[in-house]
């Protein structure tokens, strides 16, 4: 009987070396399967867009590429280049959908019910945050990423990561940060730049009021147009992001209200296209408004990123500062300069070359752990494996 | 520098003297550009005098940065209003644009840079009207002219921001070309300024530019300081004399003679007279 046991455990071992090898091998040969799941949203939103960057960045790297999506009817996101959304998408309910030891999942922080129903899944799985409103929305009061198995977190500024350690604690994650890449299509205009504004906010309410402000304290500007960025149609709908670029650039600010982001985007693509943001604080100041000193501790603001307030109803008043200056043709050149210098730290290549940094780690983990695995006796990983279950 | 500036001086005295001088310091104050226009300025034989000394002074004044070599002086014998001034004037051009200021106005600072840029950029455009700040003699701005065809809902759901439309310019007349840079080709192929319209003879040659395919964009920047209140201007002298009917008759034949390129005759029997009941 004993004997019989031994076999049944040798053979059990062996399979489970096999398994290990099989995927091993797979990622040696660029097999294995990165999943990054994407909420759906056909309107614009920056944090769907980087999902689909890492996604090809990872594609880029040579290994396979699978975009999770709710429905199984999910059209990809329009106002996003094709060359970012050209890949397998899949529906996370799909029978076809499998996943090994040697793939890795990435999952945003709005889905904290996929990093729960994932938590028994063999993969890899990566919380990838960039609003930490998203991410508390999600969370049931009490709970965090780790109590669903998830500890490896890619975020996307410094600020972000001290914001989740001070509420989630410093040990129980490893949290990797890097810089967001704005296109190259976000450039200045070669053309003389017209009286136009752009607006974009999250609340059409704080947007409304805040054009309606402006029009009654400077009735001379009345012929002063708003632009809304949307497209001319009937009804007006989202723009592709290379068409936002191309309207953005021509006009000569841009008004930006949106108290819960975590990041910022928006300010960043009018810098470089030379558009003056006129900006209201939001609760996290965005990271490049932060001057960090080599420990990388914070020391002061930024200057000269465009025209930042932290009260609302100051707005209208700044608005109409930047407008008389524009009309007199007296914004300086330094205050470009400036802009320049702050947006060209997110470049899309810069971006991608810290992504490939940290995904080329994910997977240089793994494969170590598998190296480590076939290298150690049986018995040992057996040992290991029982004790890792215990404390779970 | 593809720009010359027109001059129209009618007469002579110390206070024009001294716009005068606020007129050249303007354009010597220009930054952004390697070069600076070649002034052409229109005169009556009367003053011929006045205007050489003039010239002279401002040579001493500025000496290698706007030399006697900058000045045209044109002396006009022949009818001394605005528009004759200013075609005669243009007959000097040597440019491909030109430009009118009047003698008590100013170029802002930046006026010829952002001209420059803008013809490079738009070279279908043949007019370009400079967004005018009136100011009152105490030098305060008082409102802006020209901009509303920044307005969408001036230049309606098919026109495009920034250039004048016909349909637009029946409605609204209050649009002046006193800063605007002109295709010196196109303003004599529409038939120039005509000196038979009195009151809206800028607004004519707008409707009829239009009516001839000429493009016209406002320069979305303040380029020239027009003083509103000088009692003596033309358009002064026009507001002080011209009773509303007449006013309304001159917009109504501009809106006729914008069709024709010929400086007609303009019956003005037709004015009614006001009275007063």
């Amino acid at each position: 009987m004993s004997e019989e046991l031994n076999i049944a455990t040798k053979q059990a071992d062996s399979e489970k070396i096999e398994k290990v090898k099989l995927s091993l091998d797979k990622i040696k040969n660029k097999e294995s399967k990165f999943l990054f799941c994407v909420p759906e949203s056909q309107s614009p939103s920056a944090s769907v867009y980087e999902i689909y960057f890492h996604a090809t960045v990872v594609k880029n790297m040579g290994y396979n590429v699978t975009i999770l999506v709710e429905k199984g009817d999910y059209v990809a996101p329009k106002w996003i280049e094709k060359e970012l959304t050209q890949h397998e998408h899949l529906s996370l309910t799909d029978p076809k959908l499998m996943v090994g030891p040697e793939d890795v999942m990435i999952i945003p922080e709005i889905y904290s019910n996929v990093m729960e129903q994932t938590k028994n899944l063999p993969c890899v799985r990566i919380g990838f945050l960039q609003s930490v409103d998203y991410m508390t929305n999600s969370l049931i009061p009490g709970t965090d990423w780790a109590s669903f198995g998830i500890h490896d977190i890619i975020t996307t500024s410094q600020s972000l990561k001290e914001l989740f350690e001070t509420f989630y604690g410093e040990t129980k994650y490893k949290i990797q940060t890097y810089n967001i890449g704005i296109p190259d299509y976000f450039e200045k205009s070669d053309k003389p730049q017209k009286p136009i504004i752009s607006i974009i906010g999250r609340n059409p309410n704080e947007i409304s009021k805040f054009v309606k402000l402006f029009f009654s304290k400077y009735p001379q500007y009345s012929w002063v147009t708003f632009d809304p960025m949307l497209t001319k149609s009937k009804p007006p709908q989202s723009m592709r992001r290379v068409d936002f670029a191309k309207r953005l650039k021509g006009n000569f600010a841009a008004v930006w209200i949106d108290r819960i982001s975590s990041f910022g985007t928006f300010p960043l693509e009018c810098m470089k296209s030379g558009v003056v943001p006129i900006c209201f604080k939001p609760d996290i100041i965005p990271e490049y408004l932060i001057e960090r000193d080599e420990k990388g501790v914070a020391k002061k603001m930024v200057e000269g990123a465009g025209v930042w307030t932290d009260n609302y109803y100051e707005l209208p008043v700044l608005m109409n500062d930047v407008l008389v200056k524009f009309l007199d043709d007296s914004i300086l050149p330094t205050l470009y300069e400036s802009m320049n210098n702050v947006a060209s730290k997110y470049t899309q290549e810069d971006s991608e070359k810290q992504l490939v940094e940290i995904y080329q780690g994910f997977i240089n983990q793994r494969t170590s752990l598998f190296e480590q695995a076939l290298t150690t006796p049986a018995e040992e990983v057996n040992e290991v494996e029982k004790n890792n279950k215990k404390e779970k | 520098m593809n720009i010359s500036v027109i001059i129209p001086v009618h007469k002579y005295d110390d206070k024009i003297s001294t716009y005068l001088n606020s007129v050249i310091e303007s354009i010597t104050k220009n930054v952004g550009v390697t070069e600076l226009p070649q002034v052409i300025i229109v005169y009556p034989p009367d003053i011929e005098k006045e205007i050489i000394g003039f010239r002279d002074s401002q040579v001493r004044k500025y000496g290698d940065k706007f030399s006697e070599a900058k000045y045209t002086l044109v002396k006009n014998e022949d009818k001394t209003d605005y528009q004759s001034q200013v075609n005669l004037g243009v007959e000097y051009v040597s440019t491909d644009y030109f430009s009118v200021i009047e003698f008590d106005d100013e170029f802002s600072t930046t006026y010829f840079k952002n001209v420059e840029q803008h013809i490079n950029t738009y070279q279908d455009v043949d007019i370009f009207l400079s967004m005018i700040i009136e100011v009152n003699d105490k030098n305060e701005g008082m409102k802006l002219t020209n901009e509303t065809v920044w307005a969408q809902q001036f230049v309606g759901e098919n026109g495009e921001m920034g250039y004048l439309n016909a349909k637009s310019l029946q409605q609204y007349t209050d649009f002046k070309l006193s800063g605007a840079v002109i295709k010196k080709s196109e303003f004599e192929n529409i038939g120039k300024y005509k000196s038979n319209i009195k009151l809206s003879f800028m607004y004519e040659l707008l409707l009829r530019a239009l009516n001839n395919a000429c493009k016209i964009y406002t320069i979305p920047k303040i380029g020239y300081k027009h003083l509103a209140t000088r009692p003596d201007s033309l358009f002064g002298e026009y507001s002080k004399s011209m009773s509303m009917n007449e006013r309304k008759f001159w917009f109504d034949t501009a809106k006729n003679e914008a069709n024709f390129i010929n400086d007609r005759v303009i019956d003005t029997s037709r004015i009614t007279k006001q009275i007063v009941t």
